[in-house]
């Protein structure tokens, strides 16, 4: 945004006072459009409103009436919008008091001098600006220019306001950062050698400070740095032992193959071949049973559906593992069919079941009977049971009097089907014995 | 085909050649002689070429040979291995359902599931190790315990807590009947042929792991019980003594914990596990002066751990690019935890006020561990605390010693001062070097995408009037490797710092719309801690300055803003961990700049602020009025510049130039006398 030197100098020499009192304002103006062009308006005009708050820097008033036509002059009659500047006028315009005598040691820029002021409101109204332009400076400066008592200022601010789109709220708070600050222990005059320099270094370093508007400011403290527990990483070395394993399942004589085939067996039925050859195994080495040949409880159901036999005969095996019962709970929990009940009919009769179990059984069965939709399946399903439980009943493996009650009523409830009759009738038997023979105690 | 016949036609297809072969070559790798092992396995290779067992072995025993340096060539010969695997179960007739191939190549899994796990690669070694877990029954008994404690390992230390512990369960039922304290003895009663060394190893492992859970659940007690355990059988091994440093950290017994820590063993350089001790070390010692609030020091030593890690590497080769795994033993390739140090170096950075530090060590971080929210937050502290920095040394650096006055120019009666501008305008400071846009640098403007990014990794949290403790649970957990997760009440912490960091650099971006949205935003949260309010309704009255609402902003800036300078909702210290010493104070940047450092500070800000705003609207009664109240809560030593400033810029508003002239010359506010 600074100027060169040379357009500096160019500019200075423009407002010299010889210039200023001998050349009146259209003068000026065609000098000044001689040596700037229209893209050095707004750099020029950022100049002279510096130039226009240091008065010392413009110490004539005839320089500073120049100073404010030409600022003026720049965006006069221009087709992109109002001049930049119009802010700057009205602050001048609107003073926060009026002090005629404040030049130095008052706010800087702020204030006019009657003079001047007079001669803004003039430069504002457009009825007057044709013949300010035939005067000098200098002219406008002596006593008998007063400004006509038909102007009321405040109108022409108003109507300055209305024509130039001026917020009048906005802004209006920041000073510039210059301040003059006039060390008077020397001399009170102004001096063009010290001017001269000073207004160069002010207006062609380009310091970015000035243009920086001095204003009040609103203080932004810091967020605060988050603060949270367990974020710094403490790392504990753990001296952990993994090593790449060694497949100890290569080339093994029969176990490898056996597993094998165990895992088979819970997917699909074994060929009698590969069933003997199972079984075989587990007899001559019932520890593969409860070490790695890879059963566990959930299997067992698998296991169960496709091939019962060796079902039963790994069931046989475990039954001293400490793991039986949890098999116990997956068999009375899978879903009742022909190889479940064969296989705990087997079980009955090889080893001594938990009573539990067995009851927890046969109310799974009838359970089952009752939940199931299809009449054809369910009628299968009831003779099976019933099947069942004839053969458990004769085997003197459950009591009658235990379970009695829950049978009975199962029975009655499919009394159209020929074997539950037949259990019914079964039970009688037995219960008409139990009672002769109770009462036959008695007596 | 031949495979077929070896997979299911023939059970006694095996001759007694092979079998001896197999049982020498077991022996010889049993007896860590590879180089035997792997002549006897080519000459079975001879014989079965089609088995992948076979196969396996051979590409375990030259990996072994290799002193597991060629990692690449064995993951290949692995990948083949199990290709050929998938095919014997297909050819074998059945379904190629997973649980029969799992089990058939558990193996081989697992040496793959160690790798990745060797590799840091976690979640790879998780989804292997959790398959063959689902078989565990089914797997041989000492492979099964192998897959457990392995899938264990990644659980603890991907902070899978509840899963790991589970785990533990399983092992010592599996292990020991029941569980370890109780049925310790019964260990080898099932006598598989494994000594009581293996059992021992096990236990150790075990009470490594619950010592490690315990710890992080805090529960210090349980944890000690552990660590005296795990030490009991294995003596003072640097995994103990590293552990009760732990526990004595977090304890607050920093004195002790270093100790510990200093007779820790500190070889080997390399544990088998990956682990550079010595790194180790200074990271830990720099996790106690973190909690002494001696960040300059903690900073030290985490730089000598990154030193100790990246010594421990150069002793080899540089990897090669096609082979990234190779050249390297398997244990120096997971060795590298440089981006964890690099992480507790960035925070000691930030808190110690070297934010462009901070920010080169975290930018680093994040590239992996992008996942986690805090982190974000963290890099976006920095750009914010390195934009402030820059402004502030903008002052220091002028060329005048005064903070005031910019420059005189000029003499005489042409005398002119430059004063300094009370704020920067909202661009970009001058100072910092316009990078390519590509490149992330300390600025705002990065700033904001790295809260983006945080507050987008954040869950959305369910409304409530968070004051009861029971919501802890409900709310859900984030990740923030490399730490454990934020969960509960500090997940609500986490986003209240990240929406008043969003606030501030909005507003430095010139955003006053966002800025209000987010000061709003943190001002809806429920039970928000003091500092935070604070902070943000200075945000929200600045943002409806920016938008020229002076009345709105006036509303906000009441002296009962200021309660406490409370940040955080949750406890520092836990409740149940008895401190022996009070928690080392966080830092705060005092002045009224930076967050308050007291409440005085804060009230100070707060009127000259007010201040600020009276002059805006011109009234310069009331400005002087508040000035003063600030001034006086100041007193007039450590007054700031804005106040300066702001004195003389209403004595000018008002008319007293030379007044003005005098307080920015003499930095001395004109206070009536009655008033200080």
């Amino acid at each position: 945004m600074a100027l060169s030197t040379k357009e500096l100098s160019n500019l200075l020499t423009i407002l010299a006072v010889d210039n200023v009192s001998s050349n009146n304002l259209e003068t000026i103006a065609t000098a000044f459009h001689r040596n700037f062009s229209r893209f050095d308006h707004f750099r020029v005009g950022t100049a002279l409103t510096l130039l226009l708050q240091q008065k010392d820097l413009l110490p004539v008033a005839a320089q500073r009436i120049a100073g404010l036509f030409l600022l003026y002059e720049l965006y006069r009659g221009e087709a992109n919008g109002p001049n930049p500047f119009n802010s700057f006028f009205l602050e001048l315009l609107t003073p926060s008091y009026e002090d005629d005598r404040a030049v130095s040691g008052a706010p800087v820029g702020h204030t006019l001098s009657l003079t001047e002021r007079n001669f803004l409101l003039q430069l504002l109204t457009p009825q007057t600006f044709r013949e300010l332009l035939k005067k000098t400076p200098a002219s406008l400066c002596s006593s008998e220019f007063i400004v006509s008592q038909a102007l009321d200022p405040s109108v022409i601010i108003q109507a300055f306001i209305d024509s130039s789109e001026v917020g009048v709220a906005k802004g209006g708070c920041g000073l510039s950062t210059v301040i003059a600050d006039p060390d008077t222990s020397i001399t009170n005059h102004p001096d063009a050698s010290i001017a001269a320099p000073t207004a160069e270094n002010l207006l062609c370093v380009g310091d970015p400070w000035l243009e920086q508007p001095f204003e009040p400011s609103f203080i932004r403290p810091l967020p605060p740095l988050h603060s949270c527990t367990d974020e710094v990483v403490w790392l504990n070395p753990t001296e952990s032992q993994y090593t790449i394993q060694w497949d100890s399942m290569m080339v093994v004589s029969g176990t490898d193959e056996i597993k094998k085939l165990f895992a088979k067996a819970c997917q699909e039925v074994l060929s009698l071949q590969e069933q003997k050859t199972l079984i075989n195994h587990l007899e001559t080495d019932p520890k593969l049973i409860h070490q790695d040949i890879g059963l566990t409880p959930a299997k067992l159901p698998q296991l169960v559906d496709k091939n019962p036999t060796i079902a039963i005969e790994t069931i046989l095996k475990l039954t001293t593992s400490s793991q039986i019962s949890e098999y116990f709970v997956s068999l009375v929990n899978m879903e009742m069919n022909l190889h479940s009940m064969e296989v705990v009919n087997r079980l009955t009769q090889a080893v001594d079941l938990p009573p539990e179990f067995l009851h927890l059984y046969i109310n799974n069965c009838i359970q089952r009977c009752r939940d199931v939709q299809d009449k054809g399946l369910q009628s299968r399903l009831v003779r099976l049971v019933c099947v069942f439980l004839q053969s458990l009943i004769r085997n003197k493996i459950i009591s009658v009097q235990d379970e009695s009650l829950e049978i009975q009523t199962f029975c009655l409830d499919y009394s159209k089907i020929k074997e539950a009759t037949a259990l019914y009738r079964l039970l009688k038997q037995l219960d008409g014995e139990a009672t002769a023979a109770s009462s036959g105690a008695k007596t | 085909m031949s495979t077929e016949e070896s997979a299911s036609g023939s059970y006694f297809g095996v001759t007694e050649q092979e079998l001896e072969l197999a049982r020498s070559a077991k022996e010889a790798f049993d007896n860590h002689r590879y180089e035997n092992c792997l002549s006897v396995l080519k000459k079975l290779v001879e014989l079965r070429r089609e088995d992948a067992r076979v196969t396996h072995n051979k590409a375990v025993a030259q990996y072994l040979l290799s002193n597991l340096t060629k990692t690449d060539e064995f993951r290949r010969t692995l990948e083949s291995v199990e290709a050929q695997f998938e095919h014997d179960a297909k050819g074998g007739g059945s379904e190629s359902v997973s649980p029969i191939s799992v089990t058939e190549k558990g193996v081989l899994l697992f040496n793959k599931a160690l790798i990745h796990q060797r590799l840091h690669q976690n979640s790879k070694a998780r989804v292997i190790l959790e398959q063959l877990f689902s078989v565990f029954e089914a797997l041989p008994k000492h492979l099964g315990v192998q897959v457990c404690l392995l899938l264990t390992e990644v659980y603890v230390s991907t902070y899978e807590l509840s899963r790991a512990s589970d785990n533990i369960e399983i092992l010592e039922r599996r292990l020991f009947g029941g569980s370890l304290n109780n049925g310790g003895g019964r260990g080898d009663k099932e006598g598989d042929g494994r000594g009581s060394n293996d059992m021992d190893k096990h236990k150790a492992q075990l009470y490594q792991f619950r010592a490690r859970l315990n710890l992080l659940h805090k529960n210090i007690k349980q944890c000690k019980k552990e660590v005296k355990s795990l030490t009991a059988i294995t003596g003072p091994t640097a995994c103990g003594q590293f552990l009760k440093a732990n526990v004595e950290f977090l304890r607050g017994n920093y004195m002790k914990a270093f100790k510990v820590l200093s007779s820790a063993p500190k070889n080997p350089i390399v544990t088998d596990a990956g682990e550079c001790l010595s790194s180790f070390l200074f990271n830990d010692i720099g996790c106690i002066h973190f909690e002494l609030g001696k960040y300059n020091l903690s900073a030290h030593y985490f730089k000598k751990a990154i030193e100790e890690n990246d010594a421990a590497l150069n002793g080899y080769p540089p990897l090669d690019r096609s082979t990234p795994l190779s050249g390297r033993p398997l244990s120096m390739l997971g060795v590298n935890c440089r981006h964890v140090l690099l992480y507790n170096l960035g925070l000691q950075q930030l808190y110690g006020g070297h934010p462009w530090g901070a920010f080169e060590s975290l930018l680093e971080v994040v590239q992996v561990f992008h996942g986690n929210p805090r982190l974000w937050l963290r890099l976006a502290e920095a750009c914010i605390a390195a934009h402030a920095k820059s402004q502030e040394e903008q002052v220091h650096q002028m060329r005048n010693k005064s903070s005031t006055v910019q420059v005189v120019l000029g003499s005489g009666p042409h005398r002119k001062l430059i004063i300094t501008p009370m704020q920067w305008p909202a661009k970009k400071s001058p100072d910092i070097q316009s990078n390519s846009a590509a490149m992330p640098g300390p600025t705002l403007e990065f700033a904001s995408i790295c809260l983006q990014n945080a507050l987008f990794l954040l869950p959305s949290l369910p409304q409530s009037n968070g004051d009861e403790p029971e919501d802890e649970r409900i709310l859900p957990t984030v990740n923030a490797l490399p730490g454990p997760p934020i969960k509960g009440q500090s997940i609500l912490d986490l986003k209240s710092c990240i929406l008043s960091c969003k606030a501030y650099v909005s507003l430095g971006l010139g955003d006053p719309i966002v800025a209000l949205g987010a000061a709003k935003q943190l001002l809806d949260t429920p039970r928000l801690p003091g500092g935070l309010r604070y902070v943000a309704k200075l945000y929200l009255a600045e943002s409806y300055i920016q938008m020229g609402s002076i009345q709105e902003a006036l509303q906000h800036l009441t002296p009962d803003i200021v309660t406490d300078l409370e940040i955080s909702r949750v406890p520092l210290v836990n409740p149940e961990v008895e401190r022996v010493e009070p928690p080392a104070p966080r830092p705060t940047s005092s002045g009224v700049t930076g967050f308050p450092g007291s409440i005085s500070d804060a009230k100070a800000t707060l009127l000259l602020n007010l201040s600020s705003v009276y002059c805006m609207q011109k009234d310069y009664e009331l400005a002087k009025k508040a000035l003063y109240q600030a001034i006086s809560i100041l007193g007039p030593v450590k007054l700031p510049r804005q106040a300066i400033l702001l004195s003389a810029y209403v004595e000018i508003m008002t008319g007293n130039m030379s007044k003005a002239i005098q307080v920015i010359k003499t930095h001395r506010p004109l206070v009536p006398t009655r008033s200080l």
